[in-house]
């Protein structure tokens, strides 16, 4: 009945997923032994926002960082180890701190294949809700093209005309903060309290 | 349409576009994909309407309202008030409180019990400390039959959870007992 969509959020003791329903989008939030769901009916989706996070910028340099530091502190080792026969705490040393790096190097590279991060949030005509499984924008967008489909589906195709900018009023109304000219007095409705 | 961030109003020329965007308040990089709902107004809502003739069918809830369907399930005369649309079946209120208290639309759930991980973390998560399999094990054993037939996970369809809690809770019990036999045979 479900197909599971890419995505995934996981946090210390819960994790959430995106799952295509039949008529609805799900999202099912699991933490410990229970589940809890949330569904967006396809005909009432109104729109999917994507706002551009710096996060995957954060992780890249976090990662870099780290990477550099055992770098640094292999070369330390090294040239401590040039003036001296290499003892055995050596070889641990180089291990963990080789080990260290190469982790470093490897998620430094997970980050940059996920690319870009995102925020993804789905609007009905009564709540703005997060997607919180989709945190990258590479993600998100696949989610999107599965989900165009079957919310067309039910909507039917977007008229291209409403999506043209309208045209702008030349005679705007008169704001109510705007200063009224001497001797005129603000139109009455004609009702008194 | 606004900025999820700022509430500023996006124009039309923000919307479906194959690129980033900046927002016109807070410059923050939007992709807006909008469907035709958006463009639309609110749903109107369909008024029942009243008994026009003598012995024209009527709604069982409401008598001098005229009856536009039939519940699916119960088969009762319902008028375009009483009448609610759930995954394509037209239901009245009653069968709607009545299925969701048994469990049976599935579409009302909002939350689960997974009592097929509870099991299978009952089962496995003992074995770190072993002693306490002896008491764990029945336990595992308990949930796995008192709520075989308990609604799981509305994604998941499978037992095997279920199955594999209940084949460790065994292995225990029975370790536990080959074990117990060996101490007072010897």
């Amino acid at each position: 009945m479900y197909r599971r969509l890419p995505g995934r959020e996981s946090g210390l003791l819960s994790y959430s997923r995106l799952w295509l329903g039949p008529d609805h989008l799900l999202l099912a939030r699991t933490t410990f032994f229970s589940e809890e769901y949330r569904r967006f009916y396809f005909r009432d989706i109104q729109a999917i926002v994507m706002r551009k996070t710096r996060r995957h910028l954060f992780w890249g340099w976090m990662c870099a960082a780290l990477f550099g530091l055992c770098i640094v502190v292999l070369f330390i080792g090294f040239f401590d180890m040039s003036g001296r026969s290499i003892q055995s705490s050596d070889i641990v040393g180089i291990i963990v701190t080789g080990g260290s790096a190469l982790v470093c190097l490897f998620f430094l590279y997970l980050n940059f294949v996920l690319g870009p991060g995102c925020i993804c949030y789905v609007r009905t005509a009564v709540q703005i809700e997060e997607l919180s499984p989709l945190k990258r924008f590479r993600t998100a967008w696949k989610v999107i093209e599965r989900l165009k489909p079957n919310i067309e589906k039910e909507q039917g195709p977007l008229a291209p005309e409403l999506l043209r900018p309208k045209p702008q009023a030349v005679f705007a109304a008169p704001s109510e903060s705007a200063p009224q000219p001497p001797g005129q007095a603000t139109p009455s409705t004609g009702i008194t309290s | 349409m606004t900025c999820t961030k700022c509430g500023a109003v996006l124009n039309e020329s923000l919307l479906n576009q194959s690129a980033w965007s900046p927002c016109p308040s807070c410059s923050l990089p939007l992709r807006v994909e909008v469907f035709p709902t958006l463009f639309r107004g609110p749903a109107q809502v369909q008024a029942a309407q009243s008994v026009v003739t003598e012995g024209e069918a009527s709604c069982f809830y409401h008598p001098n309202k005229k009856a536009v369907l039939p519940c699916e399930t119960c088969g009762r005369f319902l008028c375009a008030l009483c009448d609610v649309e759930l995954n394509g079946q037209h239901l009245c209120p009653a069968c709607l409180a009545s299925g969701r208290k048994k469990g049976t639309l599935s579409n009302l759930d909002n939350r689960r019990v997974l009592y097929d991980s509870l099991a299978l973390t009952l089962a496995l998560l003992p074995l770190l400390l072993w002693p306490f399999t002896l008491i764990t094990a029945p336990a595992t054993l308990f949930v796995a039959i008192r709520y075989w037939r308990a609604p799981g996970s509305v994604v998941h369809r499978t037992k095997i959870r279920m199955i594999l809690a209940m084949f460790l809770a065994l292995a225990q019990m029975v370790g536990w007992g080959i074990g117990f036999w060996a101490i007072f045979n010897s």
